[in-house]
């Protein structure tokens, strides 16, 4: 799969990365035991610094989305098919605040938001069946 | 001899000027002639003509070498005349590319070709697979210096001491040396060298860092990866064998046929031409095989690339600070380009034109000590 990278976004590098893995895996593009390539090779492809890289799977790893292991360097360690690890759910929930408040104060209504969001969770669904399909 | 000068540099610059042009045509979509431009400009009417322009001076600089090979060849400036067409033919063929080019970049500026239009900058999250190199052509060209080293060996009994070294394009012998392994056998352990060198290369050639092109969707990405390091591995392993073929055929003829004219002068042009042929045949297939990566689904759009030709001196010279990458991609042709923006980078280019100069100097000492 590719990696976009907007050089122009408010957004910083290594973020824009994380959050593009972490889609990739809602959506079945990465499914769990994939393997990702070395920083060091996706740091020369994109002519960026390594340590941007870096500090992007540092993210992942950190939220036990992708493991490191000297042996088989970087996998994607879990999917949607797996229990969530205990205590996600609270800081998501609460980060998940400050997105619903910010729709709330920008005078989305409830139910556009709800809409909004059935929208994103279907295509997320659609798209991990198109993957299995096509995988099997 | 003269036969031999008029004929080596135009056919020389021909074969090379169709290598330029087909080069030209390897492009991704969004990089005519090394200048980055948006797909929404790809086939601008400024694009196209640059490109035609390009060509017209390949034929130029090709009519300015092969007049200067005649008039020179008149004079009697033997070396001169095989020498400096190439040189010239080489410069006037930059000078083409810089300054058509330039309509494209002016025209890209003038018109805010980029303006709002959205830039990306993409990689492969998934690892690189690799494939090994071809075993067949070193082997075939090990096997062909082999069988000429047989042959040596068999004569070398009979071969006269001091020995003939180097011979004139009519066939006589103007140097001699004593019979010695490395007089006699020399050529060939040069060349035995040469197909190791381009063996490991092309292993290197097989593992081809790219860049990939945001507009190229996935597949189109990972097809353009794999040609594009295709060739280059085709290329260098294919040229092994062409080069063993090609020493061991001047060095039987030298040693089977001694003094007979033309036959180390018809060998050497017989190796050029075969060498542009490996080129030429793998950059065209290369091309057709790229096809379907330079196709643009309007319905599915994807991001642009970001305007890098602030790195690209000329198109063909890297210089980026901000990048890690000790060797890129080249924009234009094959094979890779030293980033000059990196202290490793420059040290590692005045390495290569030190070594580049001292074996010059070494062939032009050689020479007049004759």
């Amino acid at each position: 799969m590719l990696i976009d990278i907007d050089p122009d976004s408010e957004s910083p590098l290594y973020q824009q990365l994380r959050d593009q893995v972490v889609q990739a895996i809602a959506d079945g593009t990465l499914k769990p035991g994939d393997a990702l390539a070395s920083v060091r090779q996706l740091a020369l492809q994109f002519g960026i610094n390594s340590a941007t890289v870096g500090k992007g799977y540092e993210l992942l790893r950190h939220e036990g989305l992708v493991r490191t292991s000297r042996r088989s360097g970087s996998v994607v360690a879990r999917g949607p098919a797996e229990e969530p690890t205990p205590g996600f759910s609270e800081g998501w929930t609460s980060r998940l605040r400050t997105l619903l408040a910010e729709a709330v104060a920008h005078g989305m209504t409830d139910e556009s938001i709800r809409t909004t969001t059935g929208t994103v969770l279907t295509d997320f669904a659609a798209r991990r069946t198109d993957h299995t399909r096509s995988a099997s | 001899m003269t036969a031999f000068v008029l004929v080596f540099g135009p056919v020389f610059t021909a074969l090379f000027g169709l290598l330029f042009s087909a080069v030209v045509a390897l492009r991704p979509p969004g990089l005519p002639l090394s200048v980055r431009v948006p797909q929404a400009h790809a086939d601008d009417a400024v694009v196209l003509s640059a490109i035609r322009r390009f060509r017209w001076g390949l034929v130029l600089a090709w009519v300015v070498a092969a007049a200067t090979t005649a008039v020179l060849a008149l004079l009697g400036q033997t070396p001169l005349a095989v020498v400096l067409p190439v040189l010239l033919y080489a410069a006037l063929s930059v000078l083409a590319l810089v300054l058509s080019r330039r309509m494209i970049i002016d025209a890209k500026r003038a018109g805010g070709w980029f303006d709002g239009v959205p830039v990306r900058v993409s990689a492969q999250l998934t690892p690189p697979t690799y494939r090994h190199p071809p075993i067949i052509w070193p082997a075939l060209a090990i096997i062909v210096l082999a069988v000429a080293t047989a042959v040596d060996v068999a004569l070398y009994p009979s071969l006269p001491d001091p020995i003939a070294v180097h011979f004139n394009a009519a066939g006589e012998a103007n140097a001699w040396a004593a019979k010695s392994v490395w007089s006699v056998f020399g050529i060939l352990i040069i060349g035995a060298a040469a197909v190791v060198l381009l063996a490991v290369l092309s292993v290197f050639a097989a593992r081809y860092s790219v860049r990939i092109q945001a507009d190229d969707t996935a597949q189109q990405a990972a097809l353009r990866t794999q040609v594009q390091r295709t060739m280059l591995t085709s290329v260098l392993s294919e040229l092994s064998f062409v080069l063993a073929l090609g020493i061991s055929a001047i060095e039987l003829a030298q040693r089977l046929f001694p003094g007979v004219r033309g036959a180390v002068a018809g060998g050497a042009i017989g190796l050029v031409v075969l060498v542009m042929a490996v080129v030429i045949g793998n950059v065209a297939r290369g091309r057709a095989q790229l096809r379907p990566a330079n196709l643009r689904d309007p319905r599915s759009p994807r991001p642009d690339a970001v305007d890098d030709d602030e790195h690209w001196k000329g198109g063909l010279i890297y210089v980026n600070r901000d990048d890690p990458a000790l060797m890129v991609p080249r924009r234009f042709g094959l094979g890779w380009t030293v980033n000059l923006g990196r202290p490793a980078g420059i040290a590692l280019t005045i390495g290569l034109l030190l070594v580049i100069a001292g074996v010059v100097t070494a062939i032009i000492l050689t020479a007049h000590s004759r």
